[in-house]
């Protein structure tokens, strides 16, 4: 006979009973206390089903949320995307939104720094500092720390191709300010298969790639406990027109592409996926989006039980952070997108997210102004301390529409991924071009909804009004930045011990001809000055260059 | 839905679809490429981080039509101006009309029309009017 959900419960509160009594009483609308999760009642379903693939929050198969308070607990970590110019004024920007509370910093760099060209590179120069911070060396990184609690707070480095040169550059300054790897928490946007497919700031060909991503979990699994060292991103994807169900299964394809790697090189699944996490977009259709974060947590938790053989409990919940505004923020009457960015808000706080970056409503023209940012970081935080969508774990399970789309999801997911397996997995759905041509596809067949009015947009295709809206005041871009990081690496490159900093890059391609850990070396070779450009250039040597496959 | 094929007792025009810079947005470029194909054009796209010089090149080896530059990243009039140069230097100026799409705001329109770019499409622009408006441009006796 099966036993009553009630039972389940029970046992929940005892096993969580730490956790639980510790939060604070959230009062109703009506008087008595919210509880912090609500179940079906007995009979309501059936609990064999219920337990399968829903169960409590903090539990497999997380469905509700992967800890048992949720939001009564803590919050989500708000940590708007921010870095434009220079070190300093990425510093002051830090501390601005820092003081608006904003937990620790998500670092955007340049797209320089992101195919990995210096400042002073001619195909650099119109991009120096423009859609993120012109970084160069360890100089850099000292200026952009500097006088910030770094050994507490999350720091998120968003470098992505360039992550392994990045990351060796960030440790080799944390170090002369007397922090140790071990002190220090955040996350990186490691993933660099996406690159391949979205972002279009690859360099090297996907199997050097992969095995940096390999070199930085081993690294981090031994010497930053405390590190996301992996994050799984869909949102590159999404924004370049994937649909929901693209981005969850591309993700997770290549998610699976790392862990098969990692293992074939030794590594214990449970000692690399207890840190890794994921992220993804949220656009308007805020329930559906809730519903697909649902799911993504529920394959992720069996695709590591079962394929993995995963048994910790870190590697089985999938930890998401949210990306809010991107590609659906409108350029015409932009003020409106704290709209749109509130509804993607909600799906994200709806889905039981554990991070988010929100994008200021000037999207569509630059990066954030102060007063963008600081609007994007208040969404956040009405959504999260002036509404009820925090007050009790997973709040939309159990209706009947957001379960049975979560079962869909869950399935066309599998079915796209187990299409990926077949093909051999996600390197060759790169290579043929496989997975760019079905996001140029959906992009297309999305534009078109969009143009019909079949998918309408506020004041674009609908109610487009009469004249034109005031004038948005838009960020400045510093022009003088370029000027200032060529003078820096002028100055560097006269003052450095050129011998050492030599040694160190020719130890960086031996190490990269054979099979050692790249991450000591590269961390050897910022202490020795090198530039990440240098580094960057002395990788490409060995591993060669990655050439698109023609759509 | 998709665009009536333009103008079926003329040949095919041959247009080149370009992104250049670092920039990696290239949604907009492959929607743009697959609205002119579904239009009857056969488009070469060049990939990512192209120079000036490698579209041009690319645009003398396809014998194109037009060449379509794509720039999101907010430096569409310093690269248009490239492209225009490095026509210029292979006295191609008046043979490859150039077009432009991107966030463009009106007033740099007006600035790349000055330039000699022949035509820039903003963001929105209805689909079905891409075809058409690059047909337009396309030079009968080449």
């Amino acid at each position: 006979m099966t036993t009553p959900i009630s039972d389940d419960v029970q046992r929940w509160r005892q096993r969580h009973g730490k956790k639980l009594s510790a939060v604070k009483e959230r009062p109703s609308m009506i008087g008595p206390p919210l509880n912090v999760v609500y179940v079906p009642d007995n009979g309501d379903v059936d609990a064999e089903a219920y337990r399968r693939d829903i169960g409590l929050p903090g539990e497999f198969p997380y469905t509700r949320g992967v800890y048992p308070a949720m939001y009564r607990d803590r919050l989500w970590q708000m940590r708007l995307y921010s870095g434009f110019g220079d070190a300093e004024s990425t510093n002051q920007r830090w501390n601005f939104l820092l003081s608006h509370g904003n937990n620790g910093v998500s670092a955007a760099f340049d797209l320089p720094t992101q195919v990995g060209l210096d400042s002073d590179a001619p195909d650099a120069i119109p991009e120096v500092g423009r859609v993120g911070v012109a970084v160069d060396c360890v100089r850099d990184f000292e200026r952009m720390f500097a006088g910030l609690p770094v050994d507490k707070m999350g720091i998120s480095l968003n470098a992505h191709s360039t992550a392994p040169f990045v990351f060796a550059l960030f440790l080799a300054a944390m170090e002369k300010q007397g922090v140790q790897p071990g002190q220090i928490t955040g996350s990186m946007t490691t993933d660099v298969l996406k690159d391949y497919v979205a972002r279009g700031t690859w360099i090297y060909p996907p199997a050097h790639g992969i095995r940096m991503v390999g070199d930085i979990l081993e690294f981090c699994a031994k010497e930053m406990p405390r590190f996301y060292p992996l994050v799984i991103r869909g949102p590159d994807m999404r924004d370049a027109g994937a649909d929901a169900i693209q981005e969850v299964a591309f993700a997770f394809a290549n998610a699976v592409t790392y862990l098969e790697y990692a293992q074939k090189r030794g590594l214990e699944i449970d000692a690399i996926a207890t840190r890794l996490s994921a992220q993804f977009y949220y656009y308007g259709d805020f329930l559906q989006e809730a519903a697909k974060t649902r799911a993504a947590r529920r394959i992720w938790s069996r695709l590591l039980r079962d394929r993995f053989g995963a048994k910790a409990e870190a590697s089985l919940l999938l930890r998401i952070t949210a990306s809010v505004g991107g590609t659906h923020f409108q350029v015409h009457e932009p003020e409106t997108n704290i709209i749109r960015g509130t509804l993607g808000c909600l799906g994200a706080v709806l889905g039981g997210c554990q991070g988010m970056l929100l994008a200021g409503y000037d999207e569509a023209f630059d990066i954030p102004t102060e007063d963008t940012a600081r609007i994007a970081l208040r969404t956040q935080q009405i959504v999260g301390y002036e509404s009820d969508a925090t007050a009790v774990a997973d709040p939309l399970g159990g209706s009947w529409f957001v379960e049975q789309v979560t079962d869909e999801i869950e399935a066309l997911v599998l079915e796209k991924m187990a299409e990926i397996d077949e093909m051999g997995g996600s390197v060759v759905a790169i290579e043929s071009g496989y997975m760019q041509r079905q996001i140029a596809n959906s992009a297309y067949n999305q534009e078109r909804r969009e143009q019909s009015g079949a998918k309408p947009i506020v004041a674009v295709n609908i109610h487009r009004g009469q004249g034109e809206p005031p004038e948005l005041v838009v960020h400045a871009p510093d022009r003088t930045v370029a000027d200032r990081q060529r003078a820096q690496l002028d100055t560097l490159r006269a003052e450095r011990d050129s011998q050492e900093t030599q040694r160190q890059l020719t130890r960086l391609r031996m190490a990269a001809e054979g099979d050692d850990n790249l991450i000591p070396v590269l961390i050897d070779c910022a202490r020795a000055n090198a530039s990440l450009g240098e580094m960057v250039e002395t990788l490409r040597g060995v591993f060669g260059e990655f050439r698109e496959p023609a759509l | 839905m998709s665009a009536e094929p333009v103008d079926s007792g003329r040949r095919k025009a041959r247009v080149l679809v370009a992104k250049l810079g670092l920039d990696g947005h290239d949604r907009g470029a492959k929607v743009v490429a697959h609205t002119l194909r579904d239009a009857g054009m056969e488009v070469i796209y060049t990939g990512l981080r192209r120079t000036a010089a490698d579209v041009v090149a690319m645009a003398m080896d396809e014998d194109v039509d037009v060449i379509g530059l794509s720039v999101l990243s907010g430096a569409h009039i310093a690269l248009a101006q490239q492209v225009l140069d490095e026509l210029a230097v292979h006295h191609l100026q008046n043979e490859i009309p150039v077009v432009i799409g991107g966030t463009i705001s009106p007033k740099d329109a007006r600035v790349l029309r000055e330039m000699g770019i022949a035509d820039v499409f903003g963001v929105r622009t209805p689909l079905d009017e891409l075809a058409p408006r690059v047909q337009l441009l396309v030079r009968d006796d080449r």
